[in-house]
């Protein structure tokens, strides 16, 4: 392709994806069509202020403007849900429809009786898009049914809650390169972003001297950035910390000034590591029959743990996805705090890996009075709808940048549950397996195609509008303020301005440097975040902790009311059917998508075959053939998925990447390897997803 | 940085990939193919993921390939109406008009290098010629995640805990590539 300079604009965005970094992009435009994505050239690339590399995801993301699975028209259901059977209509049908709808069902049944399902389909901006979009939307209109909880990260927000009084973990990544010890509890960020640069910085640190260990049933990306792999029983990541702490109680290289000091609750678990309280001492033998780690492993772990500073703890959010991941979570808080390096520069204990903040702080679309008057678990949302236990029911479904039917845990039943819906509106930018379960679709444009400002790991990022809207697609804002308008509250929505009007609006309100942001597409934060606690570390008296002591809580008020111990102590959590099912599996998040969003990219899909890891013991016992076709079960579900054996996977160990779309076929199998269709209905008990505590068998299809 | 030669010497810059810091993210892939517009399912740059060693004790290599540019391709010797040539700037070239479209490259590649595109003409990494032409790194490089990509003079290549991969076979024919790893 020749650079024709004089016609190519070349406009800066940030894409919106649900991941924990927010990068910069820009899209290279000729005769309003997006030719290609780069990264903006000749950008300095400093530790201060290092480049917002995106990666591919962001940058295949023509590919996917151009997938097939993209809706251009608003399409009404004609045949059985779940079919691909649609037929064409117009804007004003659909939406006439849909508005007739709503009116309908709040005025015979309430506005309850519509469930609200919203998703990370599109994140950061304003309010003209996604979650944001419609939760005005319904703040203006009624109270529904809505959804609540935090399918990423709800366990660690509960230890960070009642450990630390809601302070979050996060290391400022220079600070890497004064660590001595990385430990990577989990923790991918070579495939998915914790933080732009937090791959980058350990590699850095790595190359600085400092030792990198990986803990995790798989040896995943990361592990390339890793000195050691230490694979571990999925679900059992106390069991191994108890060790740790038995270790260094019985050595007496606890730190106790700082426990002593910052912490309060410490005998408890100490009598707990020891044996104490239970007659069993945690000791690496006793952890290594559940972790299956050696138990010289452990020792010499904690002895390098211990004995080594800065030492900083990285947990990822994959372990605490697991029955009783608010022991985990707890656990690793408990654990750095022992360890002597809370404070030190590089050491600690950290979630994410970020770079300067911001001062400015960007409004937002102003929401009516209505709030959601009851709430059901979005992790499995299908199961409150199909077990009766919704009085009065939910009749209407309205689902909005969500795969929701995909992402959810145990798939066929919120497929189940949408089936006996009365009515399903799906409004997203693709045809998702969700949506073949609507009656009327809305079809919404992507980033390139609307203007917004976004702001994301402590920087502004201006979205100019860079090509019209393909197809007959509009903005979510376009969607909702129609609506609006018909429901009688069109000037709360919108204050008669249009998107583009909002987005000069903020920009004046915040008194934003215009023409820098305009043409550069960003402006970058310049101050440099606080160590996590720093106050509190500094002056435990005034700093104090919102908790109930004002100290870090290792033994929680919280936990016995929600049914789980007052220290973070192991639990074990046993399969439901252990000779059935035998093979533990874990659904972690694909480095070629964002969870389900970029499953339609074709460049994408075609990089790494969906196939399911298995350890080549397994695979043999099983007479397995690499590539070969395998029937994975357990009791939720089956699906069709070829294999991969490598090493790099625990034995007794499967992993089938999360977030590919569903497809059953006519027997009821899904040939599309959809996690979820696998995972079941539970959740931890404070209400966390635990989607990596399930089981399945694995056979060969010829059988 | 920079290309062309002032006096019309071969340009002596060489592609640097660290495999101790390429974490396989397929992000430069995913660059290269997007500038070069690719169907589906061709990419002039692959990545190709290596597994060795004992359970626990495995390693994972990540080795971006793409056509290196030899000194003495082989691809030019094999063209049969001289459609490929080695250009000034360093970077081997194909020339579509004079393409016939016999494949003889493809063949000769010693490191499957060149593709056959759908409309059946040969295909491969350019070195973003054109864009390293007006100062810009190629693609792959600056859209590393991770840094381990460049393409600089040979002098320049940072050994600071690195070595040169001896295990990369250079089939004696000059390929402009330095595949580092970590200095143990």
């Amino acid at each position: 392709m020749k650079l024709h300079k004089n016609n190519i604009k070349k406009i800066p965005f940030t894409c919106t994806l649900d991941c924990g970094g927010r990068c910069e992009l820009v899209a290279w435009v000729r005769d309003g069509k997006v030719i290609r994505i780069d990264s903006p050239p000749g950008k300095p690339d400093n530790d201060h202020k290092p480049r917002l590399i995106p990666c591919l995801r962001g940058r295949g993301q023509r590919r996917l403007m151009n997938s097939r699975e993209r809706l251009l028209k608003p399409i009404k259901r004609s045949g059985a849900r779940g079919s691909n059977d649609f037929t064409e209509i117009d804007w004003d049908e659909a939406l006439d429809e849909v508005a007739e709808k709503l009116r309908y069902y709040k005025e015979q049944y309430g506005s309850e009786a519509v469930l609200h399902i919203t998703g990370y389909g599109s994140l950061g901006g304003r309010g003209f898009s996604g979650l944001s979009a419609s939760n005005r939307f319904f703040s203006f209109w009624g109270g529904v049914t809505d959804t609540c909880g935090n399918t990423s990260s709800w366990c660690a927000g509960i230890a960070s809650d009642w450990m630390l009084g809601d302070v979050w973990g996060s290391i400022y990544c220079p600070d890497l390169l004064n660590s001595r010890l990385i430990i990577l509890w989990g923790m991918n960020p070579a495939e998915n972003r914790h933080g732009v640069n937090l791959a980058y910085f350990i590699s850095r640190a790595r190359d600085k001297g400092a030792k990198v260990i990986l803990i995790d049933p798989r040896y995943t990306d990361s592990g390339i950035l890793a000195d050691q792999w230490i694979p571990i029983k999925p679900g059992t990541d106390v069991a191994l910390i108890s060790a740790i702490a038995n270790v260094w109680e019985n050595e007496g290289l606890t730190d106790m000034d700082f426990m002593n000091t910052y912490t309060t609750g410490y005998k408890a678990y100490r009598k707990y590591v020891l044996g104490h309280d239970d007659g069993v001492p945690k000791t690496p033998e006793w952890a290594e029959r559940i972790t299956k780690i050696p138990a010289e492993t452990i020792i010499q772990l904690a002895r390098e743990y211990i004995s080594t500073k800065p030492a900083i703890l990285l947990p990822g959010l994959g372990p605490q996805r697991t029955m009783y991941g608010e022991q985990t979570e707890r656990a690793y808080i408990t654990l750095a705090c022992m360890s002597g390096n809370m404070g030190l520069r590089g050491g600690g204990f950290a979630h994410d890996g970020i770079e300067p903040r911001g001062r400015v702080g960007l409004g937002n679309l102003p929401y009516g009075n209505y709030r959601p008057t009851r709430r059901i678990r979005s992790e499995n949302w299908g199961k409150f709808l199909l077990d009766g236990s919704l009085d009065p029911s939910v009749r209407m479904a309205y689902v909005v940048a969500s795969n929701a039917i995909n992402r959810s845990s145990d798939t066929l039943s919120n497929a189940k549950a949408l089936e006996a819906m009365e009515f399903v509106v799906v409004q997203d930018q693709y045809f998702t397996p969700t949506a073949k379960y609507a009656d009327i679709v809305f079809p919404i444009c992507n980033d390139l195609e609307r203007s917004d400002l976004v702001s994301g790991g402590g920087n502004v990022f201006y979205n100019k509008k860079a090509v019209d809207p393909l197809g007959e697609t509009k903005t979510d804002y376009w969607v909702f303020s129609r609506l609006a308008e018909q429901l009688g509250f069109g000037y709360e929505y919108t204050h008669n301005r249009t998107q583009e009007e909002w987005v000069e609006f903020f920009l004046n309100a915040e008194k934003l440097d215009d023409d820098r942001l305009k043409q550069e597409g960003v402006i970058r934060g310049e101050i440099i975040p606080e160590m996590t606690l720093a106050g509190f570390l500094k002056d435990p008296v005034s700093n104090s902790l919102r908790t109930k002591s004002g100290l870090i809580q290792i033994t929680c008020p919280q936990a016995e009311e929600n049914g789980l111990p007052e220290i973070p102590v192991y639990i074990e959590n046993k399969p439901e059917f252990p000779d059935d099912y035998p093979l533990h599996m874990v659904t972690p998040h694909s480095k070629l998508r964002a969870n389900s969003s970029g499953h339609a990219n074709l460049w994408l899909q075609n990089i790494e075959p969906h196939r399911i890891w298995i350890n080549p013991a397994d695979a043999e016992q099983r007479g397995i053939e690499d590539n070969e076709l395998l029937e994975v079960y357990n009791q939720f579900g089956k699906m069709l998925i070829p294999a991969r054996i490598t090493k790099r996977i625990m034995p007794g160990v499967v992993c089938i990447y999360q977030g590919t779309w569903f497809n059953i076929d006519e027997s009821g199998v899904d040939v599309g390897g959809c996690a979820n269709v696998l995972t079941g209905h539970h959740s931890t008990p404070t209400g966390g997803m635990a989607v990596h505590s399930e089981w399945v068998q694995v056979r060969r299809m010829a059988e | 940085m920079g290309s062309g030669s002032e006096d019309g010497r071969m340009n002596k810059q060489v592609f640097m990939i660290d495999l101790a810091s390429c974490t396989g993210c397929y992000t430069c892939m995913v660059a290269c193919k997007d500038r070069l517009n690719l169907q589906d399912d061709i990419n002039v740059l692959k990545v190709d993921e290596e597994e060795s060693g004992n359970y626990p004790d495995i390693k994972v290599v990540y080795r971006p390939q793409h056509c290196f540019h030899c000194e003495k391709p082989a691809c030019t010797e094999a063209c049969p109406v001289d459609a490929i040539s080695k250009e000034s700037d360093g970077f081997v070239k194909i020339d579509e008009e004079e393409c016939i479209g016999c494949g003889e490259c493809v063949e000769a590649c010693p490191f499957d290098a060149i593709y056959f595109s759908d409309d059946d003409l040969p295909i491969k990494c350019d070195g973003c010629a054109d864009e390293v032409g007006l100062g810009w790194k190629p693609v792959c490089v600056r859209s590393c995640p991770m840094r381990a990509l460049d393409y600089l003079p040979l002098e320049e290549v940072n050994m600071q805990n690195r070595i040169q991969d001896t295990d990369f076979d250079d089939k004696g024919i000059g390929p402009r590539i330095v595949y580092l790893i970590r200095k143990e």
